[in-house]
């Protein structure tokens, strides 16, 4: 029996009910992470991407969602799991990081404080043991003069910082899983390349593998080891992120290539963009959810196409391999 | 820190200035509104006026006239009673502050323990029984005028039911001095306080409630159950926690209103003889040296209860402290 993999998501669906009937948010999600490895998963605003990284620790709490699928971690089946032993998971085994320092931090207590609350509700240290340890994480997460930031309120540090504190508490359990809810998106570039830094040290220092949710096709490059790329709820192409940096295979993320411009040579008058927007949700969609923006539209996309192995890569697309090839690209990202 | 208290202190004197100054002007400058003609009563000759006049000082220019009741107000604090010859105002007040403090400290208690238990009770279940049910009493207990309640409570504590177990124990209406007789100062106020308590219990439960379920939909609180707290904790440490602003904040407000004399209704109500009482009588027979040192004593504390509030604003909300 193959040895399964940190973090197995199959077929995870998360719906809304509302009004206008059953709203799909997430569709038939399935993911792998390995120990030690980073998966970025990619997609615009509203492609479900927080829905599914919230749905692995159980925390969408909205009444009206209905979860389905399975989420395993570490050989334990968490959808469905009762909140009393999915908390005992939630900040020791899986952590969180949130896009925006500036709020992700409660204002009034100290980082020290926050940080120390987090590893006594998971452990029996001591109050002083937990500070202690506090500290040093903070000094690991790359925070000068880490015995004075603890007492620190978080309207007091900056960004970067704050966003240092939100990992060193992510990590503060040794958690084999972090999922990072585009952790770098609120942040200078300069400091975002540092956090990257931290978090790609942290996963090869305690093998810590990791879920990374951005819209920044640049991040993805740098950090992740796989890509998945999600459209309308779905995933429409997954794979090493070498190959489907080199050799994207959906119109989709072909388009999201196309949107970046050119590191070298003469720049566009006008960025590429994909015309038309992402389809509402609530229509209930029978075909490929990207057909009515994609240039390759053909008859066969009235119908949903399976993500298929193709190549390196999995794709859900009926167009046929040849043209697929045909959006190679002058990679500067897979450089 | 030191420099914080004075500057505090002195615009809490500056203020009080202010507010005697005006009171001052209203009672004794206002046209048509002559002190003496009042203190001789009416068809007084006026020959009479012009005695009452200058043995109380008033034929003086008005800033004069200022300074000698200041004076007799604070230093020497033998002003009279218009009315009451004789009675001394200052000693009369000092007397009523037991009984008004004893009345609102009391249900200031009350009010707060409650508040905080109706509002974070509610914003827990909220949409739930229990939170409807709990909106609905509070919405009757805002609604309930203040004299209403205590007179029903009278009614039942003191006639109809005082026979039975329920309020046998019930004193009759009145105060007594904690100091002499604690027991007798409990059993006499626990209805006033029920009955002052009552109408904020509603009005903080409902506030704390509102503030509560917004704070509760932050990212610190999404944060917070990533780390895998428990739900109450969540609920108290990070949000109850970082919702108080808006309930110190009217706390602050109320209770200076309320010791300041505020508590007028409840204190005729039952007889207790406090402040209200005293600026009540004193307003029925326009006894204006009376009035001049309450509305003088209330503007003192709802100025330092608005000072005690910016102080625990700092405690509460560590993002105040470096600018006050």
């Amino acid at each position: 029996m193959p040895a399964e993999p940190l973090l197995q998501i199959r077929d995870l669906s998360v719906a809304f009910r509302t009004e206008r009937g059953l709203v799909q948010a997430v569709e038939g999600v399935s993911l792998e992470v390995e120990a030690g490895r980073v998966l970025g998963l990619v997609g615009e605003s509203g492609s479900g991407k927080t829905q599914t990284l919230l749905s692995i620790l159980g925390l969408i709490l909205d009444p009206n969602a209905v979860l389905s699928g399975s989420v395993r971690l570490d050989g334990e089946e968490l959808v469905g799991m009762p909140n009393r032993r999915l908390r005992r998971i939630r900040g020791a085994k899986a952590a969180m990081i949130f896009q925006d320092p500036m709020t992700a931090l409660t204002p009034v207590h100290t980082v020290g404080w926050q940080i120390v609350e987090q590893i006594r509700a998971h452990s029996s240290l001591s109050n002083r043991a937990a500070r202690d340890k506090a500290v040093a994480l903070l000094a690991e997460c790359g925070i000068p003069d880490p015995a004075r930031v603890v007492e620190r309120y978080p309207h007091e540090l900056s960004g970067g910082m704050r966003q240092r504190v939100v990992i060193a508490m992510a990590v503060s359990c040794e958690p084999k899983l972090i999922v990072a809810d585009e952790p770098t998106t609120a942040l200078d570039v300069t400091v975002q390349a540092q956090i990257l830094a931290l978090l790609d040290r942290l996963r090869r220092d305690h093998g810590t593998g990791i879920v990374f949710v951005t819209h920044d096709l640049g991040v993805v490059s740098e950090i992740a080891d796989t890509v998945a790329v999600m459209y309308a709820g779905r995933i429409v192409e997954s794979g090493p992120v070498q190959a489907l940096f080199a050799a994207p295979r959906h119109p989709y993320t072909h388009g999201l290539f196309n949107s970046i411009p050119p590191l070298r040579g003469p720049r566009p008058a006008r960025l590429t963009g994909i015309p038309g927007l992402p389809p509402s949700r609530g229509a209930p969609e029978t075909g490929c959810a990207f057909a009515p923006r994609c240039a390759y539209a053909f008859a066969p996309c009235a119908a949903r196409p399976p993500l298929a192995p193709e190549g390196a890569q999995r794709v859900a697309c009926f167009l046929p391999g040849e043209t697929k090839q045909g959006f190679r690209r002058a990679g500067d990202l897979a450089a | 820190m030191l420099v914080a208290i004075l500057s505090r202190l002195g615009r809490l004197v500056f203020v009080m200035f202010g507010i005697s100054v005006v009171v001052f002007l209203i009672f004794f400058a206002t046209p048509g509104s002559d002190p003496a003609a009042r203190i001789a009563g009416r068809n007084a000759s006026p020959e009479t006026l012009a005695q009452v006049r200058q043995s109380f000082g008033l034929d003086q220019p008005l800033p004069v006239q200022y300074a000698v009741m200041m004076k007799r107000l604070f230093v020497t604090q033998d002003l009279t009673s218009f009315v009451n010859r004789g009675q001394k105002v200052v000693p009369a007040v000092i007397k009523a502050i037991p009984v008004t403090l004893s009345l609102v400290l009391g249900a200031a208690v009350l009010w707060v323990i409650g508040g905080l238990i109706v509002g974070v009770a509610a914003a827990a279940t909220r949409g739930g029984w229990t939170d409807r049910g709990l909106m609905a009493l509070s919405l009757v207990g805002v609604s309930m005028p203040v004299f209403w309640v205590g007179e029903v409570m009278n009614l039942l504590s003191q006639s109809r039911l005082h026979h039975t177990f329920l309020f046998s124990w019930v004193p009759p209406l009145g105060y007594k001095p904690l100091l002499t007789d604690p027991a007798g100062w409990f059993k006499a106020l626990v209805i006033p306080w029920v009955t002052l308590a009552i109408l904020y219990i509603g009005l903080y439960g409902r506030i704390l409630r509102a503030d509560l379920i917004e704070t509760m939909q932050e990212d610190f609180v999404r944060t917070a159950r990533a780390k895998g707290l428990p739900e109450s904790r969540i609920l108290l440490r990070h949000g109850v926690r970082s919702s108080l602003i808006a309930f110190v904040t009217m706390f602050g407000l109320d209770f200076g209103a309320l010791i300041g004399g505020g508590a007028l209704l409840t204190e005729v109500v039952f007889g207790l003889r406090g402040v209200g009482k005293l600026t009540y009588d004193a307003l029925q027979t326009l006894d204006l040296p009376v009035i001049l040192t309450t509305v003088l004593y209330a503007s003192f504390f709802v100025v330092a209860a608005n000072a005690l509030v910016d102080a625990l604003y700092a405690v509460i909300d560590p993002r105040v402290r470096r600018a006050g």
